[in-house]
């Protein structure tokens, strides 16, 4: 009879255990190669193994990631660097456990071969993501003096082909190869990464209630997510099957060229230069730079560091 | 294999077939792949031109049902301009744009943010087909900022009307469409909304598809960024790009067909898909600059022509079998005779001379061919005859010449040892004639203790030699009876030679007369070889000889002798030229040195022995060439 009472309370119970252990990951966007390595740690059971479950659930315009975040539908998201730290500085409560990206994935893209140099931009009118990650181009066109006339745009290349803008922001792994198979694939091209605004973008950031009340949990999630990657680098044409087989669960309009271009320069801009691995190491003079700018740009109101990033004391 | 081959090496209407065939079936191939060649050119220019024909008509239509959206929207848009303060009355407009064009399945008056500010930051009266008929809505919300829209954004920037590309709707249609917009300004030239009209890609994609020119062609659009925004693979529409495949496999071709497509341009290129190759036509929609292609698969153009192929070639083949047998048996029919002709030859060349030839009634080759048989029966039969004579005679010559032989050589001393009685000398001779008869020849006897010898060479060979030859032996014998000297003898010789000699003859000779007693030797040359003396102790030379003259030429002659004494031991070595001037192969002559080496090693020898070892040495020189003069030899050993 008592252990009959025990069993009771135990299956009324499971639920609750099962949701407190389980983890809601929610990428920056919908699934792509950007987010390879969290699909093979989920595909090859890295997350199992590490004794997590894992929830993906992703955003969509009106949702993203951050407000999942904030709301507490999500407890581990990606964000940029930049969009993190301004993040935080705003008090959202999230900290840094991961640091994939080693490199910016941003260039400027020219319409016409008269656009070289950063210098050629002055008084241009230049695309812009409406959804965000331009703060660095706005402290570049502040910094410079360029002037440059910024057009928002939702999504797409069709603003650039139409001739309608001088030139546009793009990332490498996603609009710059739109644009490059839109027949324009000899259009001139300033990477940041030659500039001086060469900042790491993508990074897990964890909710900070969840990482307080799990901490074991998130460090296991991040060692497998790492994991995740390390076997992406290896296997390139897996992780291709894989991130196809979940654009195809999500219905996202995309095909295999596309994400394994994107894969391609995903997985090279995680390896800081001259570099062959990713260290997947949050370099703290690179956020003490970045973290100047945004306050000297009126970005964030206090000074940021990587403690403080990671949930620890300025 | 091999078998065939003889087969056809031992017929000759076989081999005539077959080079016939060759030629034929080489000129035949030739004129049928000229002719192809000709009739595929003509074909790509037929299908070239139908295709873009019905290219051009389908873009036709495509165009004129675009311009007239763009008509739709223009002709009401003075009325935007004049109502702007009936903000209401827009809905009314954008119905009427559906109610004026029937394609158009949107129609939006987008204005700029806070244009009415009554109206909220966005406000754009829209009205679309649905079930119940043409319903209206306010097209901006919070989750719709159309003015971040492709097309509202881009006419906006480019100051002019603007057929966006086709995206998927959400919020407004939700489908697949393509956007006209016309900007709208205000007296001061702002801009203050932008007038819609939206018609669904499913439209586009029915007319593209509407072109079907062969079997396995296919048909797609893309857009001006090179987007499918139709295609036969339904997971390329909106997704994929005509250029990412080119980029891939870096494929020059493709990318520069890609960039005249998007550049508004008409043609037609070739490219290859999963192994096939195609032919590419395209042309612009020239309102949106999107552009239609029709890829035809290369074969189906040619499927009528190929077809013809398979009955071309039956045709060829059976054509060629058909002249290979004719010939053969034409060929055959013409030269069997040469067959029988063959079976005659045989015969004849068996004997029977009389052997049948085959009956000809034509008038060509082979007439002659049989006349030149005929005759040729007959002056073999004549021949025979003729040979049959000739070699009756020559056999009679060749007995007499035999006998001849034998009567010559029964001229001269043949038993060796001459004189077995005496222990004072040693004799040994020998003649060789070249041919049956000879003109050398030699002789001895003795006489009161003296030994008479001659060695002679008649000039020239054979038959008149040989006679000269007998004469001069006889004469020896009977001169030497009477004369004492041997210059006497050889000056008697002569006289008599030279006598009646209307054919000039003539003969060398060495004549000696050995004292066997003292060893006195007297002796006279008439132009012949100088002997050797083989000391027994000394050397071997050749005896001091003087030349005079040879026998037979000049009577009278004074012929001079010699004298010498010779010891015991010595061997006097005798010969004609025929040795010295023996020739081998290489026309070189045995010469009188290797004479004289060959003497040095035999001086110890008897008189036969010396002679055979210098018959060995001379045929070992000869080396089987012919003997062209006659050989004599003889060797006196005195003791």
């Amino acid at each position: 009879m008592r252990n009959v009472i025990l069993s009771i309370i135990g299956f009324l119970l499971f639920p609750y255990i099962v949701h407190a252990q389980r983890i809601v990951f929610t990428p920056q966007w919908t699934p792509q190669s950007q987010f390879a390595g969290y699909y093979v740690a989920q595909e090859k059971g890295f997350y199992k193994d590490a004794g997590v479950e894992v929830d993906f659930q992703h955003p969509s315009a009106s949702y993203s990631a951050l407000n999942r975040l904030m709301e507490g539908s999500s407890d581990i998201i990606t964000q940029q660097l930049t969009q993190a730290i301004i993040g935080i500085d705003r008090g959202i409560p999230m900290a840094h456990v991961l640091q994939t990206s080693q490199r910016n994935a941003m260039v400027l893209v020219g319409r016409s071969d008269s656009i070289r140099t950063i210098k050629d931009l002055k008084k241009k009118k230049v695309g812009v993501w409406k959804a965000g990650f331009g703060e660095l181009a706005y402290i570049m066109n502040a910094e410079e003096h360029l002037g440059i006339k910024w057009i928002p745009f939702l999504e797409g290349t069709n603003l650039f082909i139409s001739g309608a803008i001088d030139a546009t922001l793009a990332m490498s792994y996603n609009e710059y190869l739109q644009i490059k198979v839109s027949g324009h694939e000899d259009k001139p091209v300033i990477r940041f990464t030659e500039t001086e605004y060469d900042f790491p973008e993508d990074g897990l950031y964890v909710s900070a209630e969840f990482s307080k009340r799990y901490p074991e949990k998130v460090q296991a999630f991040v060692e497998a997510s790492r994991r995740g990657w390390e076997w992406a680098h290896e296997h390139p044409e897996e992780t291709l099957n894989i991130v196809m087989k979940w654009a195809e669960k999500e219905h996202v309009h995309t095909n295999r060229i596309h994400q394994r271009w994107m894969l391609e320069e995903i997985l090279r801009l995680q390896c800081a230069e001259g570099e062959e691995k990713p260290s997947f190491q949050l370099d703290a003079d690179m956020v003490k730079r970045l973290g100047d700018l945004l306050l000297k740009h009126h970005y964030i109101q206090d000074p940021v560091s990587v403690e403080k990033l990671k949930g620890g004391k300025p | 294999m091999k078998r065939v081959k003889k087969i056809i090496e031992h017929s000759f209407p076989l081999r005539m077939s077959l080079y016939i065939l060759m030629v034929a079936g080489s000129v035949f191939i030739f004129a049928f792949w000229s002719y192809f060649r000709q009739a595929r050119q003509t074909v790509v220019v037929e299908a070239v031109e139908q295709a873009q024909v019905k290219l051009n008509n389908t873009l036709l239509q495509i165009d004129k049902v675009l311009t007239s959206v763009e008509i739709a929207v223009e002709n009401l848009s003075w009325l935007v301009t004049d109502k702007l303060d009936q903000p209401d009355y827009m809905y009314e407009l954008t119905q009427q744009v559906l109610r004026s064009n029937s394609h158009v399945v949107g129609s939006a008056i987008a204005f700029e943010p806070s244009y009415y500010p009554e109206k909220g930051v966005l406000f754009s009266p829209y009205s679309y087909r649905a079930q119940g008929g043409i319903q209206s809505k306010q097209l901006g919300t919070e989750d719709y900022e159309y003015h971040y829209m492709d097309w509202y954004q881009i006419p906006k920037l480019l100051g002019k009307p603007y057929w966006s590309e086709p995206y998927y709707d959400i919020g407004g249609a939700n489908m697949v469409m393509a956007t006209f917009s016309l900007p709208l300004y205000d007296a001061e030239g702002k801009m203050l909304a932008v007038f819609t009209a939206d018609i669904s890609l499913e439209w586009f994609a029915e007319k593209v598809n509407e072109v079907k020119l062969y079997p396995n062609s296919f048909n797609y659009m893309i857009g001006r960024g090179g987007t499918f925004l139709v295609s036969d693979r339904m997971e390329a529409i909106l997704n994929e790009s005509y250029f990412a495949r080119p980029l891939l496999e870096g494929d020059k071709g493709m990318l520069e067909t890609g960039h005249r497509m998007v550049n508004g341009e008409s043609g037609m290129a070739r490219f290859n898909r999963d192994g096939d190759e195609y032919c590419l036509f395209f042309a612009p929609v020239e309102t949106t600059g999107w552009c239609v292609c029709v890829a035809v698969l290369y074969s189906d153009i040619f499927a009528g022509i190929d077809g013809l192929w398979k009955w071309v070639i039956t045709v060829l083949i059976l054509g060629v079998l058909l002249l290979a047998g004719f010939c053969y048996f034409t060929v055959r029919r013409l030269t069997e005779p040469l067959v029988r002709f063959a079976g005659s030859a045989n015969e004849i060349a068996k004997g029977n001379f009389e052997a049948e030839l085959p009956a000809i009634k034509s008038k060509d080759e082979m007439r002659i061919l049989h006349d030149s048989f005929e005759t040729m029966q007959k002056s073999l039969v004549d021949y025979i005859d003729e040979l049959k004579k000739t070699t009756a005679g020559k056999e009679r010559i060749e007995s007499e010449l035999r006998i001849a032989r034998s009567i010559q050589m029964g001229m001269v001393p043949k038993i060796f040892p001459p004189f077995p009685e005496r222990e004072d000398v040693d004799l040994y001779a020998k003649l060789i004639p070249a041919k049956e008869v000879g003109g050398d020849l030699y002789d001895f006897f003795i006489e009161d203790n003296k030994l008479y010898f001659i060695v002679g060479d008649v000039s020239g060979k054979g038959v008149p030699a040989s006679l000269v030859m007998a004469v001069t032996c006889r004469l020896f014998r009977t001169v030497a009876a009477h004369f004492h000297t041997p210059a006497e003898i050889v000056a008697a010789l002569n006289d008599t030679l030279a006598e009646n000699n209307d054919s000039n003859m003539f003969c060398t000779a060495f004549l000696g007369v050995l004292d066997l007693k003292t060893g006195n030797m007297q002796y006279c040359n008439a132009g012949h070889n100088a002997p050797v003396m083989l000391a027994s102790f000394g050397d071997v030379k050749f005896m001091e000889v003087k030349p005079n003259l040879p026998l037979g030429l000049f009577g009278e002659f004074p012929y001079e002798g010699q004298e010498c004494d010779i010891t015991k031991g010595t061997s006097l070595f005798l010969y004609t030229d025929g040795v010295t001037e023996a020739e081998n192969i290489a026309k070189a002559l045995y010469s009188d040195e290797r004479l004289l080496y060959l003497l040095d090693k035999q001086r110890e020898n008897m008189p036969q022995t010396i002679v055979d070892a210098v018959l060995d040495d001379v045929n070992k020189h000869a080396d089987g060439a012919e003997q062209s003069d006659d050989i004599t030899i003889m060797c006196v050993h005195y003791r």
